[in-house]
């Protein structure tokens, strides 16, 4: 039981600080995928293309291979390519195009002529992002945010393989390697409670400022 | 005060470059309502994306204060934009935002200070009547309301012109009338110039002074809107303007007679200048069918009449009329 509780807070503080990490660079790049964009606030057609090629290439990698692919530049962030820090590399760095990509569509959404009146109104292309893309959006992106987190509490049991630690690592090494067939189903509901969670506190959340909105 | 010359927009990104608009040049006064109509495509939106430099011409000029705005980049466009307010046929409000806050956003742009601000949108709330609804969001509003949200949001910045975009062509026709009052009060109250576009004849009539029409990118008429109206139209203007009444069904001319189109403004329809010609040539005048409109608060009578006449006294009688005041126009 002990173990479990002690996979299970890793394996939070795994997702958790990693989703700071992803939103921190993932929305800024999501947003300047949508402003590049021709016809957009801020058209740079070469920036857009540079990036969009950039994050479909690292999305193209599986999270395993990216894992082992970046285990030098993990080690020269955090000193060493084991354990829960050390797992938290690849994840972010996995993530970070994934949720660009969602931010993107979540911003495209917003209608054009809403845009329009704000570029009417003389405001610059930072006020528009500030005031009115993600403010119009934002129902969108913690939907968006959710379904990230999600895929982070996938991808960090995959890096328990390397002995990133949390319920990945349990069930690995208890279930897999002990055949402990009780530590893995505990582990497997454990996985199921916790993305149940996740997904209804973001649901929760988008509703309410859609309600919010309605009013 | 708004000065549009050779103005053209030409969009090339496909294989044929399509003229949006083609050499236009316009004069709009300080104080003017001035209507821009045309028919779907002929421009008009892009005409007045123009005007605020949504869309960047490809040629020409638009001088607003002094000032072209065609030449204008980056802070010195954005600065020049507080100056012109734009209210859109979708309203585009702010959903995120509620009714207060929508109109608060042009200031905050504009960098001011909380104080002023609110000050500023208790006013404008007031003028469009809708203080009850300021903590509300939009989606909860009417058509109405919200067209009256966008135009209390367009005069935040204290704009000089008010660019309309079929301002009232989602509403119906009560509240088409309501958001026109709104308009003309502000445009007699506030001085704003008001550059109007719209498919719709009937706002034209009943709030713009001068009217442009435009088809395929160029301007095929202007001028005071009275004077469109009641001026003989070409072939191309007829079916904006249709200053004809409707012909009866069983109206075959009869031999040896001419028709004519009367057209009486102002006070010239006061005047029983039919009543006169009957007199004066003494002829049996048939009328076919009338119409009066309203344009501009000034009555406009149209009257389509049928005259025996013979070649040579058809001329007299057409002078005697155009010396009354009245328009003619010989139809058959």
């Amino acid at each position: 039981m002990e173990i479990l509780i002690k996979a299970s807070l890793e394996t939070l503080y795994m997702v958790g600080l990693s989703l700071i990490f992803t939103i921190m660079i993932g929305l800024p790049l999501g947003i300047v995928l949508v402003i590049t964009q021709p016809g957009h606030i801020a058209e740079q057609k070469r920036v857009y293309k540079l990036l969009s090629y950039s994050v479909n290439m690292t999305r193209s990698l599986p999270f395993v291979i990216l894992m082992i692919f970046i285990m030098p530049l993990t080690r020269w962030l955090v000193g060493t390519s084991i354990g829960t820090q050390a797992a938290m590399v690849p994840l972010v760095f996995a993530t970070i195009p994934f949720f660009a990509r969602i931010v993107e569509s979540a911003l495209q959404e917003v209608d054009q002529g809403i845009i329009e009146a704000a570029v009417s109104m003389g405001a610059s292309p930072l006020q528009i992002i500030v005031g009115v893309l993600v403010p119009e959006s934002i129902p969108s992106l913690i939907l968006g945010a959710t379904i990230t987190a999600v895929n982070l509490l996938g991808y960090s049991a995959m890096a328990g393989a390397i002995g990133g630690g949390g319920l990945g690592d349990l069930a690995i090494r208890y279930g897999y390697h002990r055949f402990q067939t009780d530590v893995m189903v505990m582990t497997i509901v454990v996985l199921i409670v916790l993305v149940q969670l996740i997904q209804s506190t973001g649901n929760v959340l988008a509703n309410k400022i859609i309600h919010i909105r309605r009013k | 005060m708004i000065k549009i010359q050779n103005l053209s927009k030409i969009y090339d990104n496909s294989k044929r470059p399509l003229v949006a608009i083609d050499s236009i040049n316009l004069d709009i006064d300080k104080g003017d309502i001035f209507g821009i109509v045309g028919l779907s495509g002929a421009g008009k939106s892009t005409l007045v994306r123009c005007i605020n430099r949504i869309e960047k011409p490809s040629s020409g000029s638009i001088i607003i204060n002094g000032v072209d705005m065609a030449e204008l980049e980056g802070k010195a466009l954005r600065q020049a934009r507080y100056a012109i307010g734009m209210v859109f046929q979708n309203f585009n409000l702010f959903n995120s935002k509620t009714v207060y806050e929508n109109v608060a956003f042009p200031l905050k742009v504009k960098g001011m200070d909380k104080n002023t601000i609110h000050q500023h949108v208790m006013d404008l709330l007031e003028k469009v009547e809708l203080m009850d609804k300021k903590d509300v969001h939009p989606m909860r509003l009417s058509g109405g309301q919200k067209q009256r949200v966008g135009i209390a949001r367009a005069l935040a910045g204290n704009p000089s012109v008010l660019l309309c975009d079929e301002a009232t062509s989602a509403l119906d026709p009560k509240t088409t009338d309501q958001i026109l009052t709104l308009l003309k009060r502000i445009n007699k109250e506030l001085g704003v110039t008001l550059i109007v576009i719209t498919h719709e004849m009937d706002v034209v009539k009943s709030i713009c002074n001068k009217v442009a029409i435009l088809e395929n990118g160029c301007i095929i008429e202007s001028g005071e809107t009275v004077d469109v109206f009641t001026h003989q139209s070409s072939e191309k203007t007829r079916h904006f303007i249709n200053n004809r009444p409707i012909e009866g069904p069983h109206s075959k001319l009869a031999k040896n007679s001419s028709r004519l189109l009367l057209t009486f403004k102002g006070d010239t329809a006061d005047r029983p200048v039919l009543a006169g010609l009957i007199q004066e040539f003494s002829l049996n005048v048939n009328i076919r069918s009338g119409s009066i409109d309203s344009i501009q608060e000034t009555s406009v009578g149209k009257l389509i009449v049928d005259i025996p006449s013979t070649s040579n006294n058809l001329d007299e009688i057409i002078q005697y009329l155009m010396q009354h005041g009245a328009g003619v126009e010989v139809i058959s």
